[in-house]
């Protein structure tokens, strides 16, 4: 009688995974878009989409866009919290309509919505006019972003409603009327600029009020070559205060550097402003009859360009 | 009667642990991930697995895990050496599942772990982005770690370790951007984190050294727009907590920087922000056996609660 065993047979894999092997169970929505994609495909990432539009409409709110590949993506609008990301190396540009006012991004989001904007470069080719529009409540996060040749605004920041947060960091911007511009109609704004480059733009940083006071810290920054301000800023009253803070900027010939227009506080730590023979600029300019301006200096700046129209007053390190 | 011989039980690698890899696969050094991969692939670079946790079951200790493309790559329990890494040009993310971990370690004493260019999504739902539990080393780069209900990364060793946090992105943590907790007794902490943006989250970094030290320095940081508090430094009878702070903005925080007992920190060249209209603490002091260095380079625009000792240069 001829016995059998029972063969154990290798098992092609018996593996023991803590987590189950098909990563999508419960995962947040990610879409991506291409050069080759359609708005008629699912946006994932085997079956992308065409424009950045799409694909904000397609995924969850507080989900992700990504681009895989350089192209033009096609002008955004952002109702809902989102991440639209481009990792490094790819472009993903936004090409100005033929007419009318064009605005690559724009943002009208509620107060509990997040925008998160990382790795952008958007090219306006000096016919589009803004490169993003933020017009919403909820909190905004621009990293790693390039934002350049735009005609009007590279980055307008003017909520319509709340007190949201706001981080500009590593981040290029050039070109255009400004280049950054900070505005609160209403409520308050507080912004941390940390790493910005702004270069090129006829007015570099814009920080202004009619709402309520708004608080600006500029750090490790450099607003170099613009064509007619670095910083301009103006409140509307005591209760509509523009404060900034700089500590570490560049403001590389720009005439003038700083311009206090009204109801303002600024303070300068580690600022270094150039005037040479030749490229004469005013470095911190008390602008026209307004009062309630005041800049504080903890004498560790160099204002080659001298202070106008007003004095800096002592700001005590501790 | 011919007794068919006895076979000899084919050894089968049992890959029910978590170091070995598939059946009868070799572990590599070099291993790949895409979203085109299959988990019952060997994880080459021509023949890519599908998730973090796969591929981790088939790269040898101290090896090395790449993402190809652009994807999500799945929540990972480590327990060896490694280095996962994302190349600039590609975008991979762990979305951790409603109440889990992107990333778990629970490593060898001596191991070091590598998170490189990962883009960790928490959506509101997951915990902890990365939660490290034992281990030598952990060293966190060029990474994005946002929307944790608890904390962005979670480092409670239970025994002595090191953290290295570099040109990091952590934002949007309902609890704590960073948090540094000894587990147990015997288990220090030391960190030091450059380079790096804390936005937006509960508490900026918490450093509590209940059960062990703790020593960390933040440099040429930017811990803004946090809720409650930037850092909180809170040390535990002889389990003394020190934090240099050296370049680091505090911008628009209820309270800077909070001191209780049994802990010290330096200041150098910080910039914590209180404008009109935006009233804060700058340094809150309270408890015994503690202060607050400055060496007279520092800008602490909120109200000072308690009294700043001398720190002085050489």
């Amino acid at each position: 009688m001829r016995t059998t065993r029972l063969f154990l047979l290798p098992a092609a894999a018996v593996t023991c995974l803590l987590f189950a092997a098909a990563a999508l169970a419960a995962q947040r929505e990610r879409v991506f878009v291409a050069s080759y994609g359609s708005d008629s495909n699912p946006c994932t990432f085997g079956s992308p989409c065409k424009t950045f539009q799409f694909a904000h409409d397609t995924v969850a709110a507080g989900g992700e866009v990504t681009a895989i590949d350089s192209a033009g993506f096609g002008p955004l609008a952002i109702t809902k919290a989102i991440t639209i990301t481009s990792p490094a190396g790819i472009e993903a540009g936004i090409a100005a309509p033929a007419t009318g006012i064009s605005t690559a991004i724009t943002i009208n989001t509620p107060s509990s919505a997040t925008v998160v904007l990382s790795g952008l470069t958007l090219e306006g080719a000096n016919s589009a006019h803004t490169g993003i529009n933020y017009g919403g409540a909820g909190n905004l996060e621009i990293v790693n972003c390039v934002v350049r040749n735009y005609v009007v605004d590279g980055i307008n920041v003017e909520p319509t409603s709340g007190s949201p947060s706001v981080l500009i960091s590593n981040t290029i911007v050039s070109g255009g009327s400004n280049g950054i511009f900070i505005f609160a109609p209403s409520g308050t704004i507080q912004a941390a600029l940390d790493h910005v480059t702004i270069g090129n733009s006829n007015l570099g940083l814009g920080v202004e009020t009619s709402g309520e006071a708004v608080e600006v810290q500029v750090s490790d920054s450099h607003i170099d070559n613009n064509g007619n301000y670095g910083i301009f800023t103006s409140g509307s009253s005591t209760a509509a205060t523009v404060n900034v803070i700089l500590s570490n900027v560049t403001l590389n010939q720009t005439p003038p550097g700083i311009d206090l227009v009204g109801h303002t506080n600024m303070w300068l730590s580690g600022v270094t402003q150039t005037a040479v023979p030749a490229f004469t600029s005013v470095g911190v300019n008390f602008d026209g009859t307004s009062t309630a301006n005041a800049a504080f200096s903890d004498n560790t700046n160099h204002l080659m360009g001298g202070v106008s129209g007003g004095m800096l007053q002592a700001w005590t390190k501790q | 009667m011919r007794i068919a011989p006895s076979l000899a039980l084919l050894a089968m690698a049992v890959a029910c642990s978590l170091l070995t890899g598939p059946a009868q696969a070799a572990l590599r050094d070099r291993v790949f991930v895409a979203s085109y991969g299959s988990d019952s692939n060997p994880c080459t670079f021509g023949s890519p697995c599908k998730t973090f946790q796969n591929a981790l079951n088939a790269v040898a200790p101290g090896g090395e895990i790449t993402a190809i493309d652009s994807a999500g790559f799945g929540p990972v329990f480590i327990s060896q050496a490694v280095t996962i890494t994302s190349p600039n040009g590609v975008e991979a993310g762990i979305a951790a599942a409603a109440g889990g971990n992107a990333v778990t370690i629970q490593a060898g004493l001596n191991d070091t772990v590598v998170l490189s260019g990962l883009t960790l999504e928490g959506a509101q739902s997951g915990t902890y982005g990365v939660y490290f539990a034992q281990g030598a080393r952990l060293e966190i780069v060029n990474c994005t770690i946002r929307n944790y209900t608890t904390t962005g990364i979670n480092f409670v060793p239970e025994a002595s370790a090191v953290l290295n946090v570099t040109n990091t992105v952590i934002s949007d943590n309902a609890g704590y951007g960073i948090s540094l907790n000894p587990d147990e007794a015997g288990s220090s902490i030391t960190a030091a984190l450059n380079n790096v943006t804390i936005n937006n989250n509960g508490t900026g970094v918490l450093v509590y050294g209940a059960e062990s030290p703790i020593e960390v320095s933040i440099t040429n940081s930017h811990i803004d727009n946090n809720l409650s508090t930037g850092v909180d430094a809170i040390g535990f009878s002889s389990n003394l907590v020190s934090v240099i702070l050296k370049a680091v903005t505090l911008n628009q925080t209820n309270i800077g920087i909070s001191v209780e007992s049994n802990a010290s920190v330096w200041l150098s060249r910080v910039t914590q922000t209180s404008a009109s209209g935006f009233s804060s603490t700058g340094v809150n002091i309270t408890g015994s056996n503690n202060a607050v260095y400055t060496d007279n380079t520092n800008h602490l625009m909120g109200a000072i609660v308690g009294n700043l000792t001398a720190w002085p240069p050489q």
